[in-house]
């Protein structure tokens, strides 16, 4: 367990160093749009320049972008690990604290060697998602965990395919992407898995109409229509009838 | 000779009507990416986290003020084959409950409802497609906390291209109101579209 869990955190960190490469290149994708560097308001585990700290902005965005996602994986297990009843969530949590936790060390080590400081907050999106968590209890906070963690994995392994996508970024950050990726893929696969069998899964349809009274389609006016029509041809045959044997 | 008239109408009503549910789009659906404020708890240590700002309410009724409509709102979950599982009484309502809580600071609070039932009749949601812009739609928690919103927007989807973000775990927080919609099948007694409605928190 130890082991996987050490490579898929290492896979994890390769995303997230594979995203600095790709900014360092000076890349215009919009495919992972950074996060607001304003100096006067960095964001909550942004990235800032520490003094004497060459790094560009590109590449210190992606360093917060890399470190506010570890933040919110660390904090996102945590909590599953306290509050988690189910065993799929008390056995997936820890998971997600170990990658997280690894991320979080290797993308402060290396930003801090480019000069870039980092915050250790989450930023007020991930603060009201673990609110919203916490405001649950049993089964229905473990649904939402999961719906939770495979939202944020999702937004881990989009990074990651920013990477594989970006023409600027170098083969090294490509293969490292991909790398993640895969890693990233077999945690998210067992929660997909395990959010399915909760019925936590995001719905791929919503059916919710049976009658068809609203699209004026009820069965009623067919009906009696039909119905009066019967009635009307079968009062004329006994009719037709009785008239026959009154003339015989 | 009138019942054979009858009977003929009967007949071409059945054959001919195109039984639909049409919404206009209306409004600008809530942006899914606006930024958010600095965070203002100071106490976030990785792998620890801490009671932060006040969390969402379990909704458990639903209130359109302006059209002196209520209903029950139950949890429900995602069915087995990926559907969502709308309850079938038609004025009741499903709250999707791996999605945000009522008055949670991110996410959305997805509420859906049939349109209609074949033993219930027409259900809370066939006024979706009335509804509009700025109309305020209360969703009442079960500590009773009253969360409003505002309507911001409508569509109308095909079934098949219901927008996964449709419920969205994260971005800006928002109310989307689900029903059927569009044109219906009596041979399989379904909608082929959804009718959705967006709203913001006032």
């Amino acid at each position: 367990m130890t082991t996987r869990l050490t490579r898929a955190a290492a896979g994890t960190v390769l995303a997230a160093l594979a995203l600095t490469g790709a900014a360092a290149c000076g890349s215009g994708s919009d495919q992972a749009p950074p996060a607001p560097t304003g100096s006067a308001a960095p964001a909550p585990g942004g990235a800032t320049p520490a003094p004497g700290g060459q790094a560009s902005d590109a590449t210190r965005e992606a360093f917060g972008q890399a470190n506010q996602g570890a933040l919110g994986l660390v904090a996102l297990g945590g909590l599953g690990t306290d509050k988690g009843v189910g065993d799929q969530v008390t056995g997936l949590a820890p998971d997600l604290t170990s990658q997280g936790q690894a991320l979080l060390d290797q993308v402060k080590q290396a930003a801090s060697a480019q000069g870039v400081a980092l915050g250790d907050q989450l930023d007020a999106q991930q603060q009201a998602l673990i609110a919203d968590l916490q405001a649950r209890n049993g089964q229905p906070f473990d649904a939402a965990w999961l719906q939770a963690a495979q939202s944020a994995l999702q937004q881990a392994r989009d990074a990651a395919d920013a990477v594989l996508n970006d023409p600027n970024a170098s083969a090294d950050a490509k293969a490292a992407a991909q790398q993640a990726l895969a890693q990233l893929d077999a945690l998210a696969a067992k929660i997909s898995a395990a959010s399915s069998s909760a019925g936590a899964s995001t719905p791929g349809s919503v059916n919710a109409g049976s009658g068809g009274q609203a699209a004026g389609s009820d069965d009623v006016l067919p009906v009696v229509l039909a119905g009066s029509g019967l009635v009307l041809l079968g009062a004329a045959g006994a009719a037709g009838v009785r008239a026959r044997r009154s003339r015989a | 000779m009138a019942g054979a008239a009858l009977l003929v109408a009967a007949t071409v009503l059945v054959l001919e009507r195109e039984p639909a549910v049409t919404a206009q789009p209306v409004g600008v659906v809530p942006a899914r990416t606006a930024p958010f404020g600095p965070a203002k708890s100071r106490d976030l240590r990785p792998g620890a986290p801490p009671k932060l700002r006040t969390g969402g309410t379990v909704p458990v009724r639903l209130d359109l003020p302006a059209r002196t409509a209520t209903a029950p709102v139950v949890p429900v979950g995602t069915g087995p084959g990926g559907a969502l599982v709308v309850p079938d009484p038609p004025q009741t309502v499903g709250w999707w409950e791996p999605g945000a809580l009522a008055g949670s600071g991110t996410g959305t609070v997805v509420i859906a409802g049939h349109v209609d039932s074949r033993v219930a009749g027409i259900g809370i949601l066939a006024v979706l497609p009335e509804l509009a812009v700025g109309e305020p739609v209360v969703l009442t928690g079960d500590d009773g906390r009253a969360v409003r919103y505002r309507v911001a927007a409508r569509r109308e989807f095909g079934k098949a291209a219901l927008p996964a973000d449709t419920f969205a775990r994260t971005g800006p927080p928002r109310l989307v109101l689900v029903t059927c919609g569009g044109r219906f099948d009596p041979a399989t007694r379904s909608y082929e579209d959804n009718i959705v409605v967006y709203a913001e928190p006032v």
